[in-house]
């Protein structure tokens, strides 16, 4: 059975798309308006900079200009357009113009003060958020893509699939994979029994 | 697959609530029975809280940037370029004028040309027939190409472990010279060198079966994303401190050891 609500935002968007495409602003500033935060949400989980990120919000639209005359109303013009803002990123981390500039916190994930065994929450809570994102950079690159997708911008394993161009199954063993390496990673820190 | 075994794989699942009910109601009952499993469970579960306080700063982020003018920043950035046109409309237009009778006998002519030429070309250039014997196709086994692959991730790693092992032995050297600055700039481009070149070894060192090397390089990563981080010039003090580190780990014995290793092929 069909999803009737995302039948008809399909349509929409594909209506968008093809107005966008000859020339129609308005639609254009539309598609813009619907997708600008997950593509920020992408950019900044992956560059870790607010400018970066803006400047990849824009980038990638830009991007999306330029390539929608083979934009196909059968795609999926969500995973399309964040496989757009993605390589973006990717391009981005290549050149390194990013990763080594800015970091959430100042403090090797080594020298941390490992979190109390309180409840999660303020302190630890906060602790527990910077060793992750430092291990969470430690992890292979696939791995970290579909962690950083799942958690970061709250995909869900079908788009993920559908944006990286892999199956679910092999979503959800890079999930697998990737939370059992960050246990790993983060034991010695958290004061989690071996 | 034992029931701790598949707990341990539904875990995030069943911490991040997107099970089933029935996988949800066996998770439970499994946990209550084994204090393995809660543990790792907790563990999960702390972890998830992580992303979560990861995923509440994007959105304070987010707060912070005025979303109803991004759009029109866009697009006007967009379409101040050329004007765009799709493609057919383009052609169209610039078609638009060759079917009148003056065109024509040109269009004729082009087309004969292009016919005769395009014949032409395909009797010059057919291929020949070639007896089936003279070109033997290329194959290589699947195992083959695992052993090509584990050299290759071999390589890189002991081409990663030399230059590492320079740049640690820089800081070594220099502090049994005593306190002599280290050029920072030098540093910081030697280590953001090697953190990139590990960024794609880890690809490598992910398909291939190379753990120990690849538990020893995680740990050179580390030294060299935090010594790539800061930008100002090197204090004694922080270079002490690197020095600490790399005897600590007893960095550059491991090297030593790992690249007899790998060049003995016993890894």
């Amino acid at each position: 059975m069909t999803d009737a609500p995302a039948e008809e935002l399909r349509e929409d968007v594909s209506r968008l798309a093809r107005a966008a495409r000859s020339g129609d602003r308005e639609a254009f500033r539309e598609l813009t308006r619907m997708y600008q935060k997950k593509v920020f949400a992408l950019g900044y989980s992956f560059l870790r900079n607010r400018e970066d990120a803006l400047d990849l919000v824009q980038e990638t639209f830009l991007r999306l200009y330029q390539k929608l005359d083979s934009y196909r109303p059968e795609k999926n013009f969500e995973a399309w357009l964040l496989q757009i803002a993605r390589n973006l990123c990717i391009d981005h981390l290549r050149r390194g113009e990013a990763r080594l500039r800015s970091r959430t916190s100042g403090t090797s994930v080594e020298d941390m003060d490992p979190p109390d065994n309180r409840p999660v929450s303020g302190e630890r809570l906060r602790d527990i958020r910077d060793i992750l994102n430092r291990c969470v950079e430690r992890l292979a690159d696939r791995q970290r893509t579909v962690f950083t997708m799942r958690h970061f911008i709250e995909l869900r394993n079908e788009e993920i699939a559908e944006t990286l161009g892999i199956t679910t199954g092999t979503v959800k063993s890079l999930h697998f994979k990737a939370v059992r390496n960050l246990r790993t990673m983060m034991r010695p820190y958290m004061g989690w029994e071996r | 697959m034992s029931e701790c075994d598949r707990f341990e794989l539904e875990a995030a699942a069943f911490a991040g609530g997107t099970l089933d009910a029935d996988g949800e109601a066996r998770m439970k009952t499994h946990a209550r029975s084994c204090p393995d499993c809660r543990r790792r469970l907790s563990e999960v579960e702390e972890l998830l809280a992580g992303a979560a306080a990861v995923r509440g700063d994007i959105d304070s982020m987010m707060d912070s940037i005025d979303w109803e003018t991004l759009p029109e920043t866009i697009a006007a950035r967009v379409f101040a370029g050329p004007s765009r046109q799709p493609f057919f409309e383009r052609l169209r237009d610039a078609m638009s004028g060759w079917g009148t009778p003056r065109w024509r006998p040109v269009l004729a002519a082009a087309l004969a040309g292009l016919v005769i030429g395009a014949g032409g070309m395909f009797f010059a250039l057919r291929p020949r027939a070639v007896p089936s014997g003279d070109r033997a196709g290329y194959f290589a086994s699947s195992e083959v190409i695992d052993r090509m692959e584990l050299q290759m991730a071999r390589q890189e790693t002991l081409d990663y472990l030399d230059r590492s092992q320079t740049l640690l032995l820089e800081f070594v050297q220099n502090g049994s010279a005593g306190p002599i600055p280290l050029s920072r700039a030098d540093a910081v481009e030697k280590a953001r060198a090697l953190v990139a070149k590990k960024r794609y070894l880890n690809v490598q060192l992910e398909s291939v079966p190379l753990a120990k090397a690849r538990g020893i390089c995680d740990q050179i990563e580390l030294l060299f994303i935090e010594l790539a981080r800061s930008g100002e010039e090197l204090t004694p003090a922080e270079a002490a401190e690197i020095r600490d580190y790399i005897e600590r780990k007893q960095l550059l014995l491991k090297i030593k050891l790992l690249r007899s290793e790998l060049t003995g092929n016993e890894v």
